[in-house]
């Protein structure tokens, strides 16, 4: 990174990431920042630190009979060998690995982008548990104002915006809950691509009132 | 923190010395210690999760035969065994329950590569059950949710009837906490 990352996830947002307890939308957002900050890496392992002793501290359930004898068993099986890590980081311009895994590609210009709005293009991402999308706002082009009624987590991949919360660069992570409606500008002298998640009523359909946006498509 | 010869305490050191020596030894008497130890709590966890009974178990079969095909990339200086577990059983869970969650998380190899630098105490487990055990009962509560029952703040907030906000704010404060906590055991 050359510019350093000024907009992180809120701290609840990290623990719950590392609970397991995120939306997949959002998680997939969280889990992308991660791989660009070592701050909120850092913050993430405390929660899974946390998650370990809740866990340690848990009344025990024991196995029912005949599991730890078929597990003995299991050990003198052959392991495949086990493939070497790959570098989490990520770096700006480069789509951060958990991303190229889901879209099987590691170009964003080889995306199948598709125009929503002048100057905007959009690319739905499968992920189940609420909406992530990928967007690309033209150089120096307006996001329609907009705001949700649950969460929407936005982490800039390409480029920047500003919006009245300030100035976002490749990296950096937009938390908002639905009380903010924003109207990011892209900065004039590049494409601003962001991977965005909102928090889906998925399981309790129709019960979460959030903002309908014709812009979204939702 | 060991005992006299033979009556050692099972303590994090303790289990992070036994995954040594699977790592290095293929110990399976240390490896069943640590099955033992922690299989009843990894099926604990994944029960409050949701998880039918037989698939608790055999994801639990799963993680703890995970910790012995991969005792060799736990590093001690990063992780307690316990955190390690817990990557491990929450990624296998997202990964076949709730398979869209998968997409978010790195793999376990690269989840332990990817740890904070800064050590963790190897008893820091029982202090930090302290801090949490002296928490008022709402940031406390969503603490709960969020780790034994996988709730996301909205499912809390519409479970207990609060505001998004109130969510969100009880649980910065319990990490407020924590990292109180956090900052003065380093």
């Amino acid at each position: 990174m050359t510019t350093a990352i000024e907009h992180h996830p809120s701290d609840e947002t990290v623990f719950s990431y590392a609970a397991g307890a995120l939306p997949a939308a959002l998680a997939l957002v969280v889990g992308c920042h991660l791989q660009y900050c070592r701050r909120c890496r850092a913050l993430a392992t405390k929660g899974e630190e946390l998650g370990g002793s809740l866990l340690a501290g848990l009344e025990a359930k024991p196995l029912s009979a005949g599991r730890r004898e078929s597990v003995m068993a299991m050990l003198d099986r052959p392991v495949a060998a086990t493939a070497t890590p790959e570098v989490p980081a990520a770096n700006p311009g480069q789509l951060p690995s958990l991303l190229r895994k889901l879209v099987g590609h590691d170009s964003y210009d080889a995306l199948a982008w598709k125009s929503i709005v002048p100057g905007v293009k959009r690319i739905d991402l499968q992920c189940g548990e609420g909406e992530a999308m990928l967007l690309r706002i033209g150089a120096g082009k307006k996001m329609p104002v907009h705001s949700h009624g649950g969460q929407e987590m936005t982490l800039i991949l390409s480029g920047g915006y500003r919006d009245l919360i300030g100035q976002f660069n490749a990296g950096d992570f937009a938390d908002l809950d639905g009380s903010i409606a924003h109207q990011p500008v892209a900065d004039a002298d590049e494409d601003c691509i962001c991977l965005a998640g909102l928090d889906g009523p998925l399981k309790f359909k129709g019960l979460i009132a959030r903002v309908l946006q014709p812009f979204f498509g939702i | 923190m060991a005992d006299d010869a033979g009556n050692v305490e099972r303590n994090g050191a303790f289990w992070a010395e036994c995954m040594l020596k699977v790592a290095e030894n293929r110990d399976k008497d240390s490896f069943m210690l640590l099955f033992d130890h922690f299989s009843p709590r990894v099926n604990a966890y994944l029960l409050g999760q949701g998880a039918a009974a037989a698939m608790a178990e055999d994801l639990t079969q799963e993680a703890l035969l995970a910790l012995w095909n991969k005792a060799h990339l736990y590093n001690r200086e990063k992780a307690a065994v316990s955190t390690w577990l817990f990557r491990v059983a929450r990624n296998l869970w997202i990964d076949r329950l709730r398979r869209q969650r998968g997409i978010a998380y790195e793999s376990d190899e690269n989840l332990v590569e990817a740890a904070a630098s800064e050590p963790t105490l190897d008893a820091d487990g029982e202090r930090l059950l302290a801090v949490i055990a002296q928490l008022p009962r709402n940031q406390a509560q969503v603490v709960y949710k969020s780790y034994y029952e996988g709730k996301s703040h909205s499912e809390i907030a519409l479970e207990a009837g609060m505001p998004l906000g109130s969510v969100k704010s009880s649980l910065r404060l319990a990490i407020r906490a924590l990292r109180r906590h956090f900052g003065e055991a380093q």
